[in-house]
């Protein structure tokens, strides 16, 4: 079953922020809230997809010397189209992800799947992986986010969940909370990888 | 050659419908972009410069005309006359462009009552220095309307925020602006009242 391969691949071996280590500037920028993360990581999905889609149909008409200014368009016009939608139906999420969403353009996973697989595979396939990177995303970005809300401000999705008597670490809100957070779950993943391929011999 | 212009047409292609779609979409959302403007941005300023008001600005707009352009001005009307506006004016100058200014009249006193930033795309921390609330009421407040309103560095009469020079410059020239328009469209804005 290739299709489910590439679908889940954005799920397992490639997950993009931790396995990957790409589109980190989101991924640290954003993720001081739950909903903040979820809001960003949906967005890059359907920039992700739609661009992979179109690099995937036009791969035989845009000539490989131009490709990555084509691709750079195709991405943009996607980007604003998002941006366009958030401002117009989704306003609050709109002001809190502000220019982060303009830097979707420049968010290297995009760029690096059109380079990497849709400019190499078919439309379906194409869509796919995507998607799979996406949501892979997606579910990063909100998980990271909900564990610097809710050792931060003590919520997850803005409902409080530990009591009054929990002195938030507000530090890890901040801009430095999210390098430290990111760097103990990577250790963490790659700590438990090294684990298991031991077990194995 | 055969292939160089493959490239450019290739590219001008896609770049020309990226340019049409995103224009046609646009258009087809401003109304819509501009409703939600005035509920998150545009509404909870004027109710803060206009706070008080017993009817409601943003309701009651009047639109003015200036050549092809139409201006929506926000009155505060008490007894039927309208006592004081509010005008929303893009300031040029900014660090990352346009800073998009709510700017409040008294129209008895002609002096400013109050500014607010309404939009801007300065770097926070920096360039947002120059919006605080109190840094606005110092340099603002009361000033008359019919002065030129100018950073001190070009002789007029705002402190502007060091290492935010562009940013207050922006602030300056919209309320600059706004008072100007007011101030040739007072009668305008008295006879459009609905």
């Amino acid at each position: 079953m290739r299709a489910l391969r590439e679908f889940t691949k954005g799920f397992s071996d490639q997950l993009p922020p931790f396995r990957l280590v790409l589109g980190l500037c989101p991924t640290l920028a954003v993720t001081t809230s739950a909903s903040n993360g979820i809001g960003m990581g949906l967005a890059t999905t359907f920039v992700l997809t739609f661009s992979n889609i179109l690099v995937s149909l036009l791969r035989n008409i845009i000539p490989a010397k131009v490709r990555i200014a084509c691709y750079i368009v195709l991405i943009a016009t996607f980007v604003v189209t998002v941006e366009l939608i958030l401002k117009a139906f989704f306003f609050p999420l709109y002001q809190r992800l502000g220019i982060f969403v303009a830097l979707i353009v420049v968010n290297c996973i995009i760029l690096g799947r059109a380079e990497a697989f849709a400019s190499k595979n078919g439309v379906f396939y194409s869509a796919l992986d995507g998607l799979g990177i996406g949501l892979g995303f997606t579910l990063s970005l909100t998980f990271l986010a909900s564990i610097r809300e809710l050792f931060g401000y003590g919520s997850i999705f803005g409902i409080k969940v530990i009591g009054e008597g929990f002195e938030p670490f507000s530090f890890l809100v901040k801009a430095p909370g999210a390098f430290v957070t990111l760097g103990i779950l990577l250790y963490l993943m790659n700590y438990f990888k090294a684990v298991k391929e031991k077990g194995k011999m | 050659m055969k292939e160089i212009i493959k490239m450019i047409v290739v590219t001008t292609v896609i770049s020309a419908f990226s340019a049409a779609w995103l224009g046609a979409l646009n258009k087809g959302l401003e109304k819509r972009i501009i409703r939600q403007e005035d509920i998150y941005i545009r509404g909870p300023a004027i109710k803060e410069l206009l706070a008080g008001a017993p009817n409601d600005p943003l309701a009651d707009r009047i639109i003015i005309k200036e050549g092809d352009k139409t201006i929506p001005v926000y009155p505060w009307i008490e007894n039927g006359k309208i006592k004081r506006v509010a005008i929303e004016w893009a300031g040029k100058g900014g660090y990352g462009g346009d800073v998009i200014v709510m700017t409040a009249v008294d129209l008895s006193t002609l002096k400013i009552t109050g500014v607010k930033v309404t939009q801007h795309k300065e770097t926070p921390g920096v360039g947002t220095r120059a919006m605080t609330p109190s840094y606005l009421r110092r340099q603002y407040k009361g000033l008359s309307a019919k002065a030129e309103i100018k950073l001190k560095r070009y002789g007029g009469q705002i402190d502007a925020v060091s290492g935010a020079t562009h940013s207050s410059e922006a602030i300056a020239d919209a309320v600059n602006k706004a008072t100007k328009f007011i101030l040739t469209h007072k009668k305008e804005i008295a006879i459009n009242r609905r």
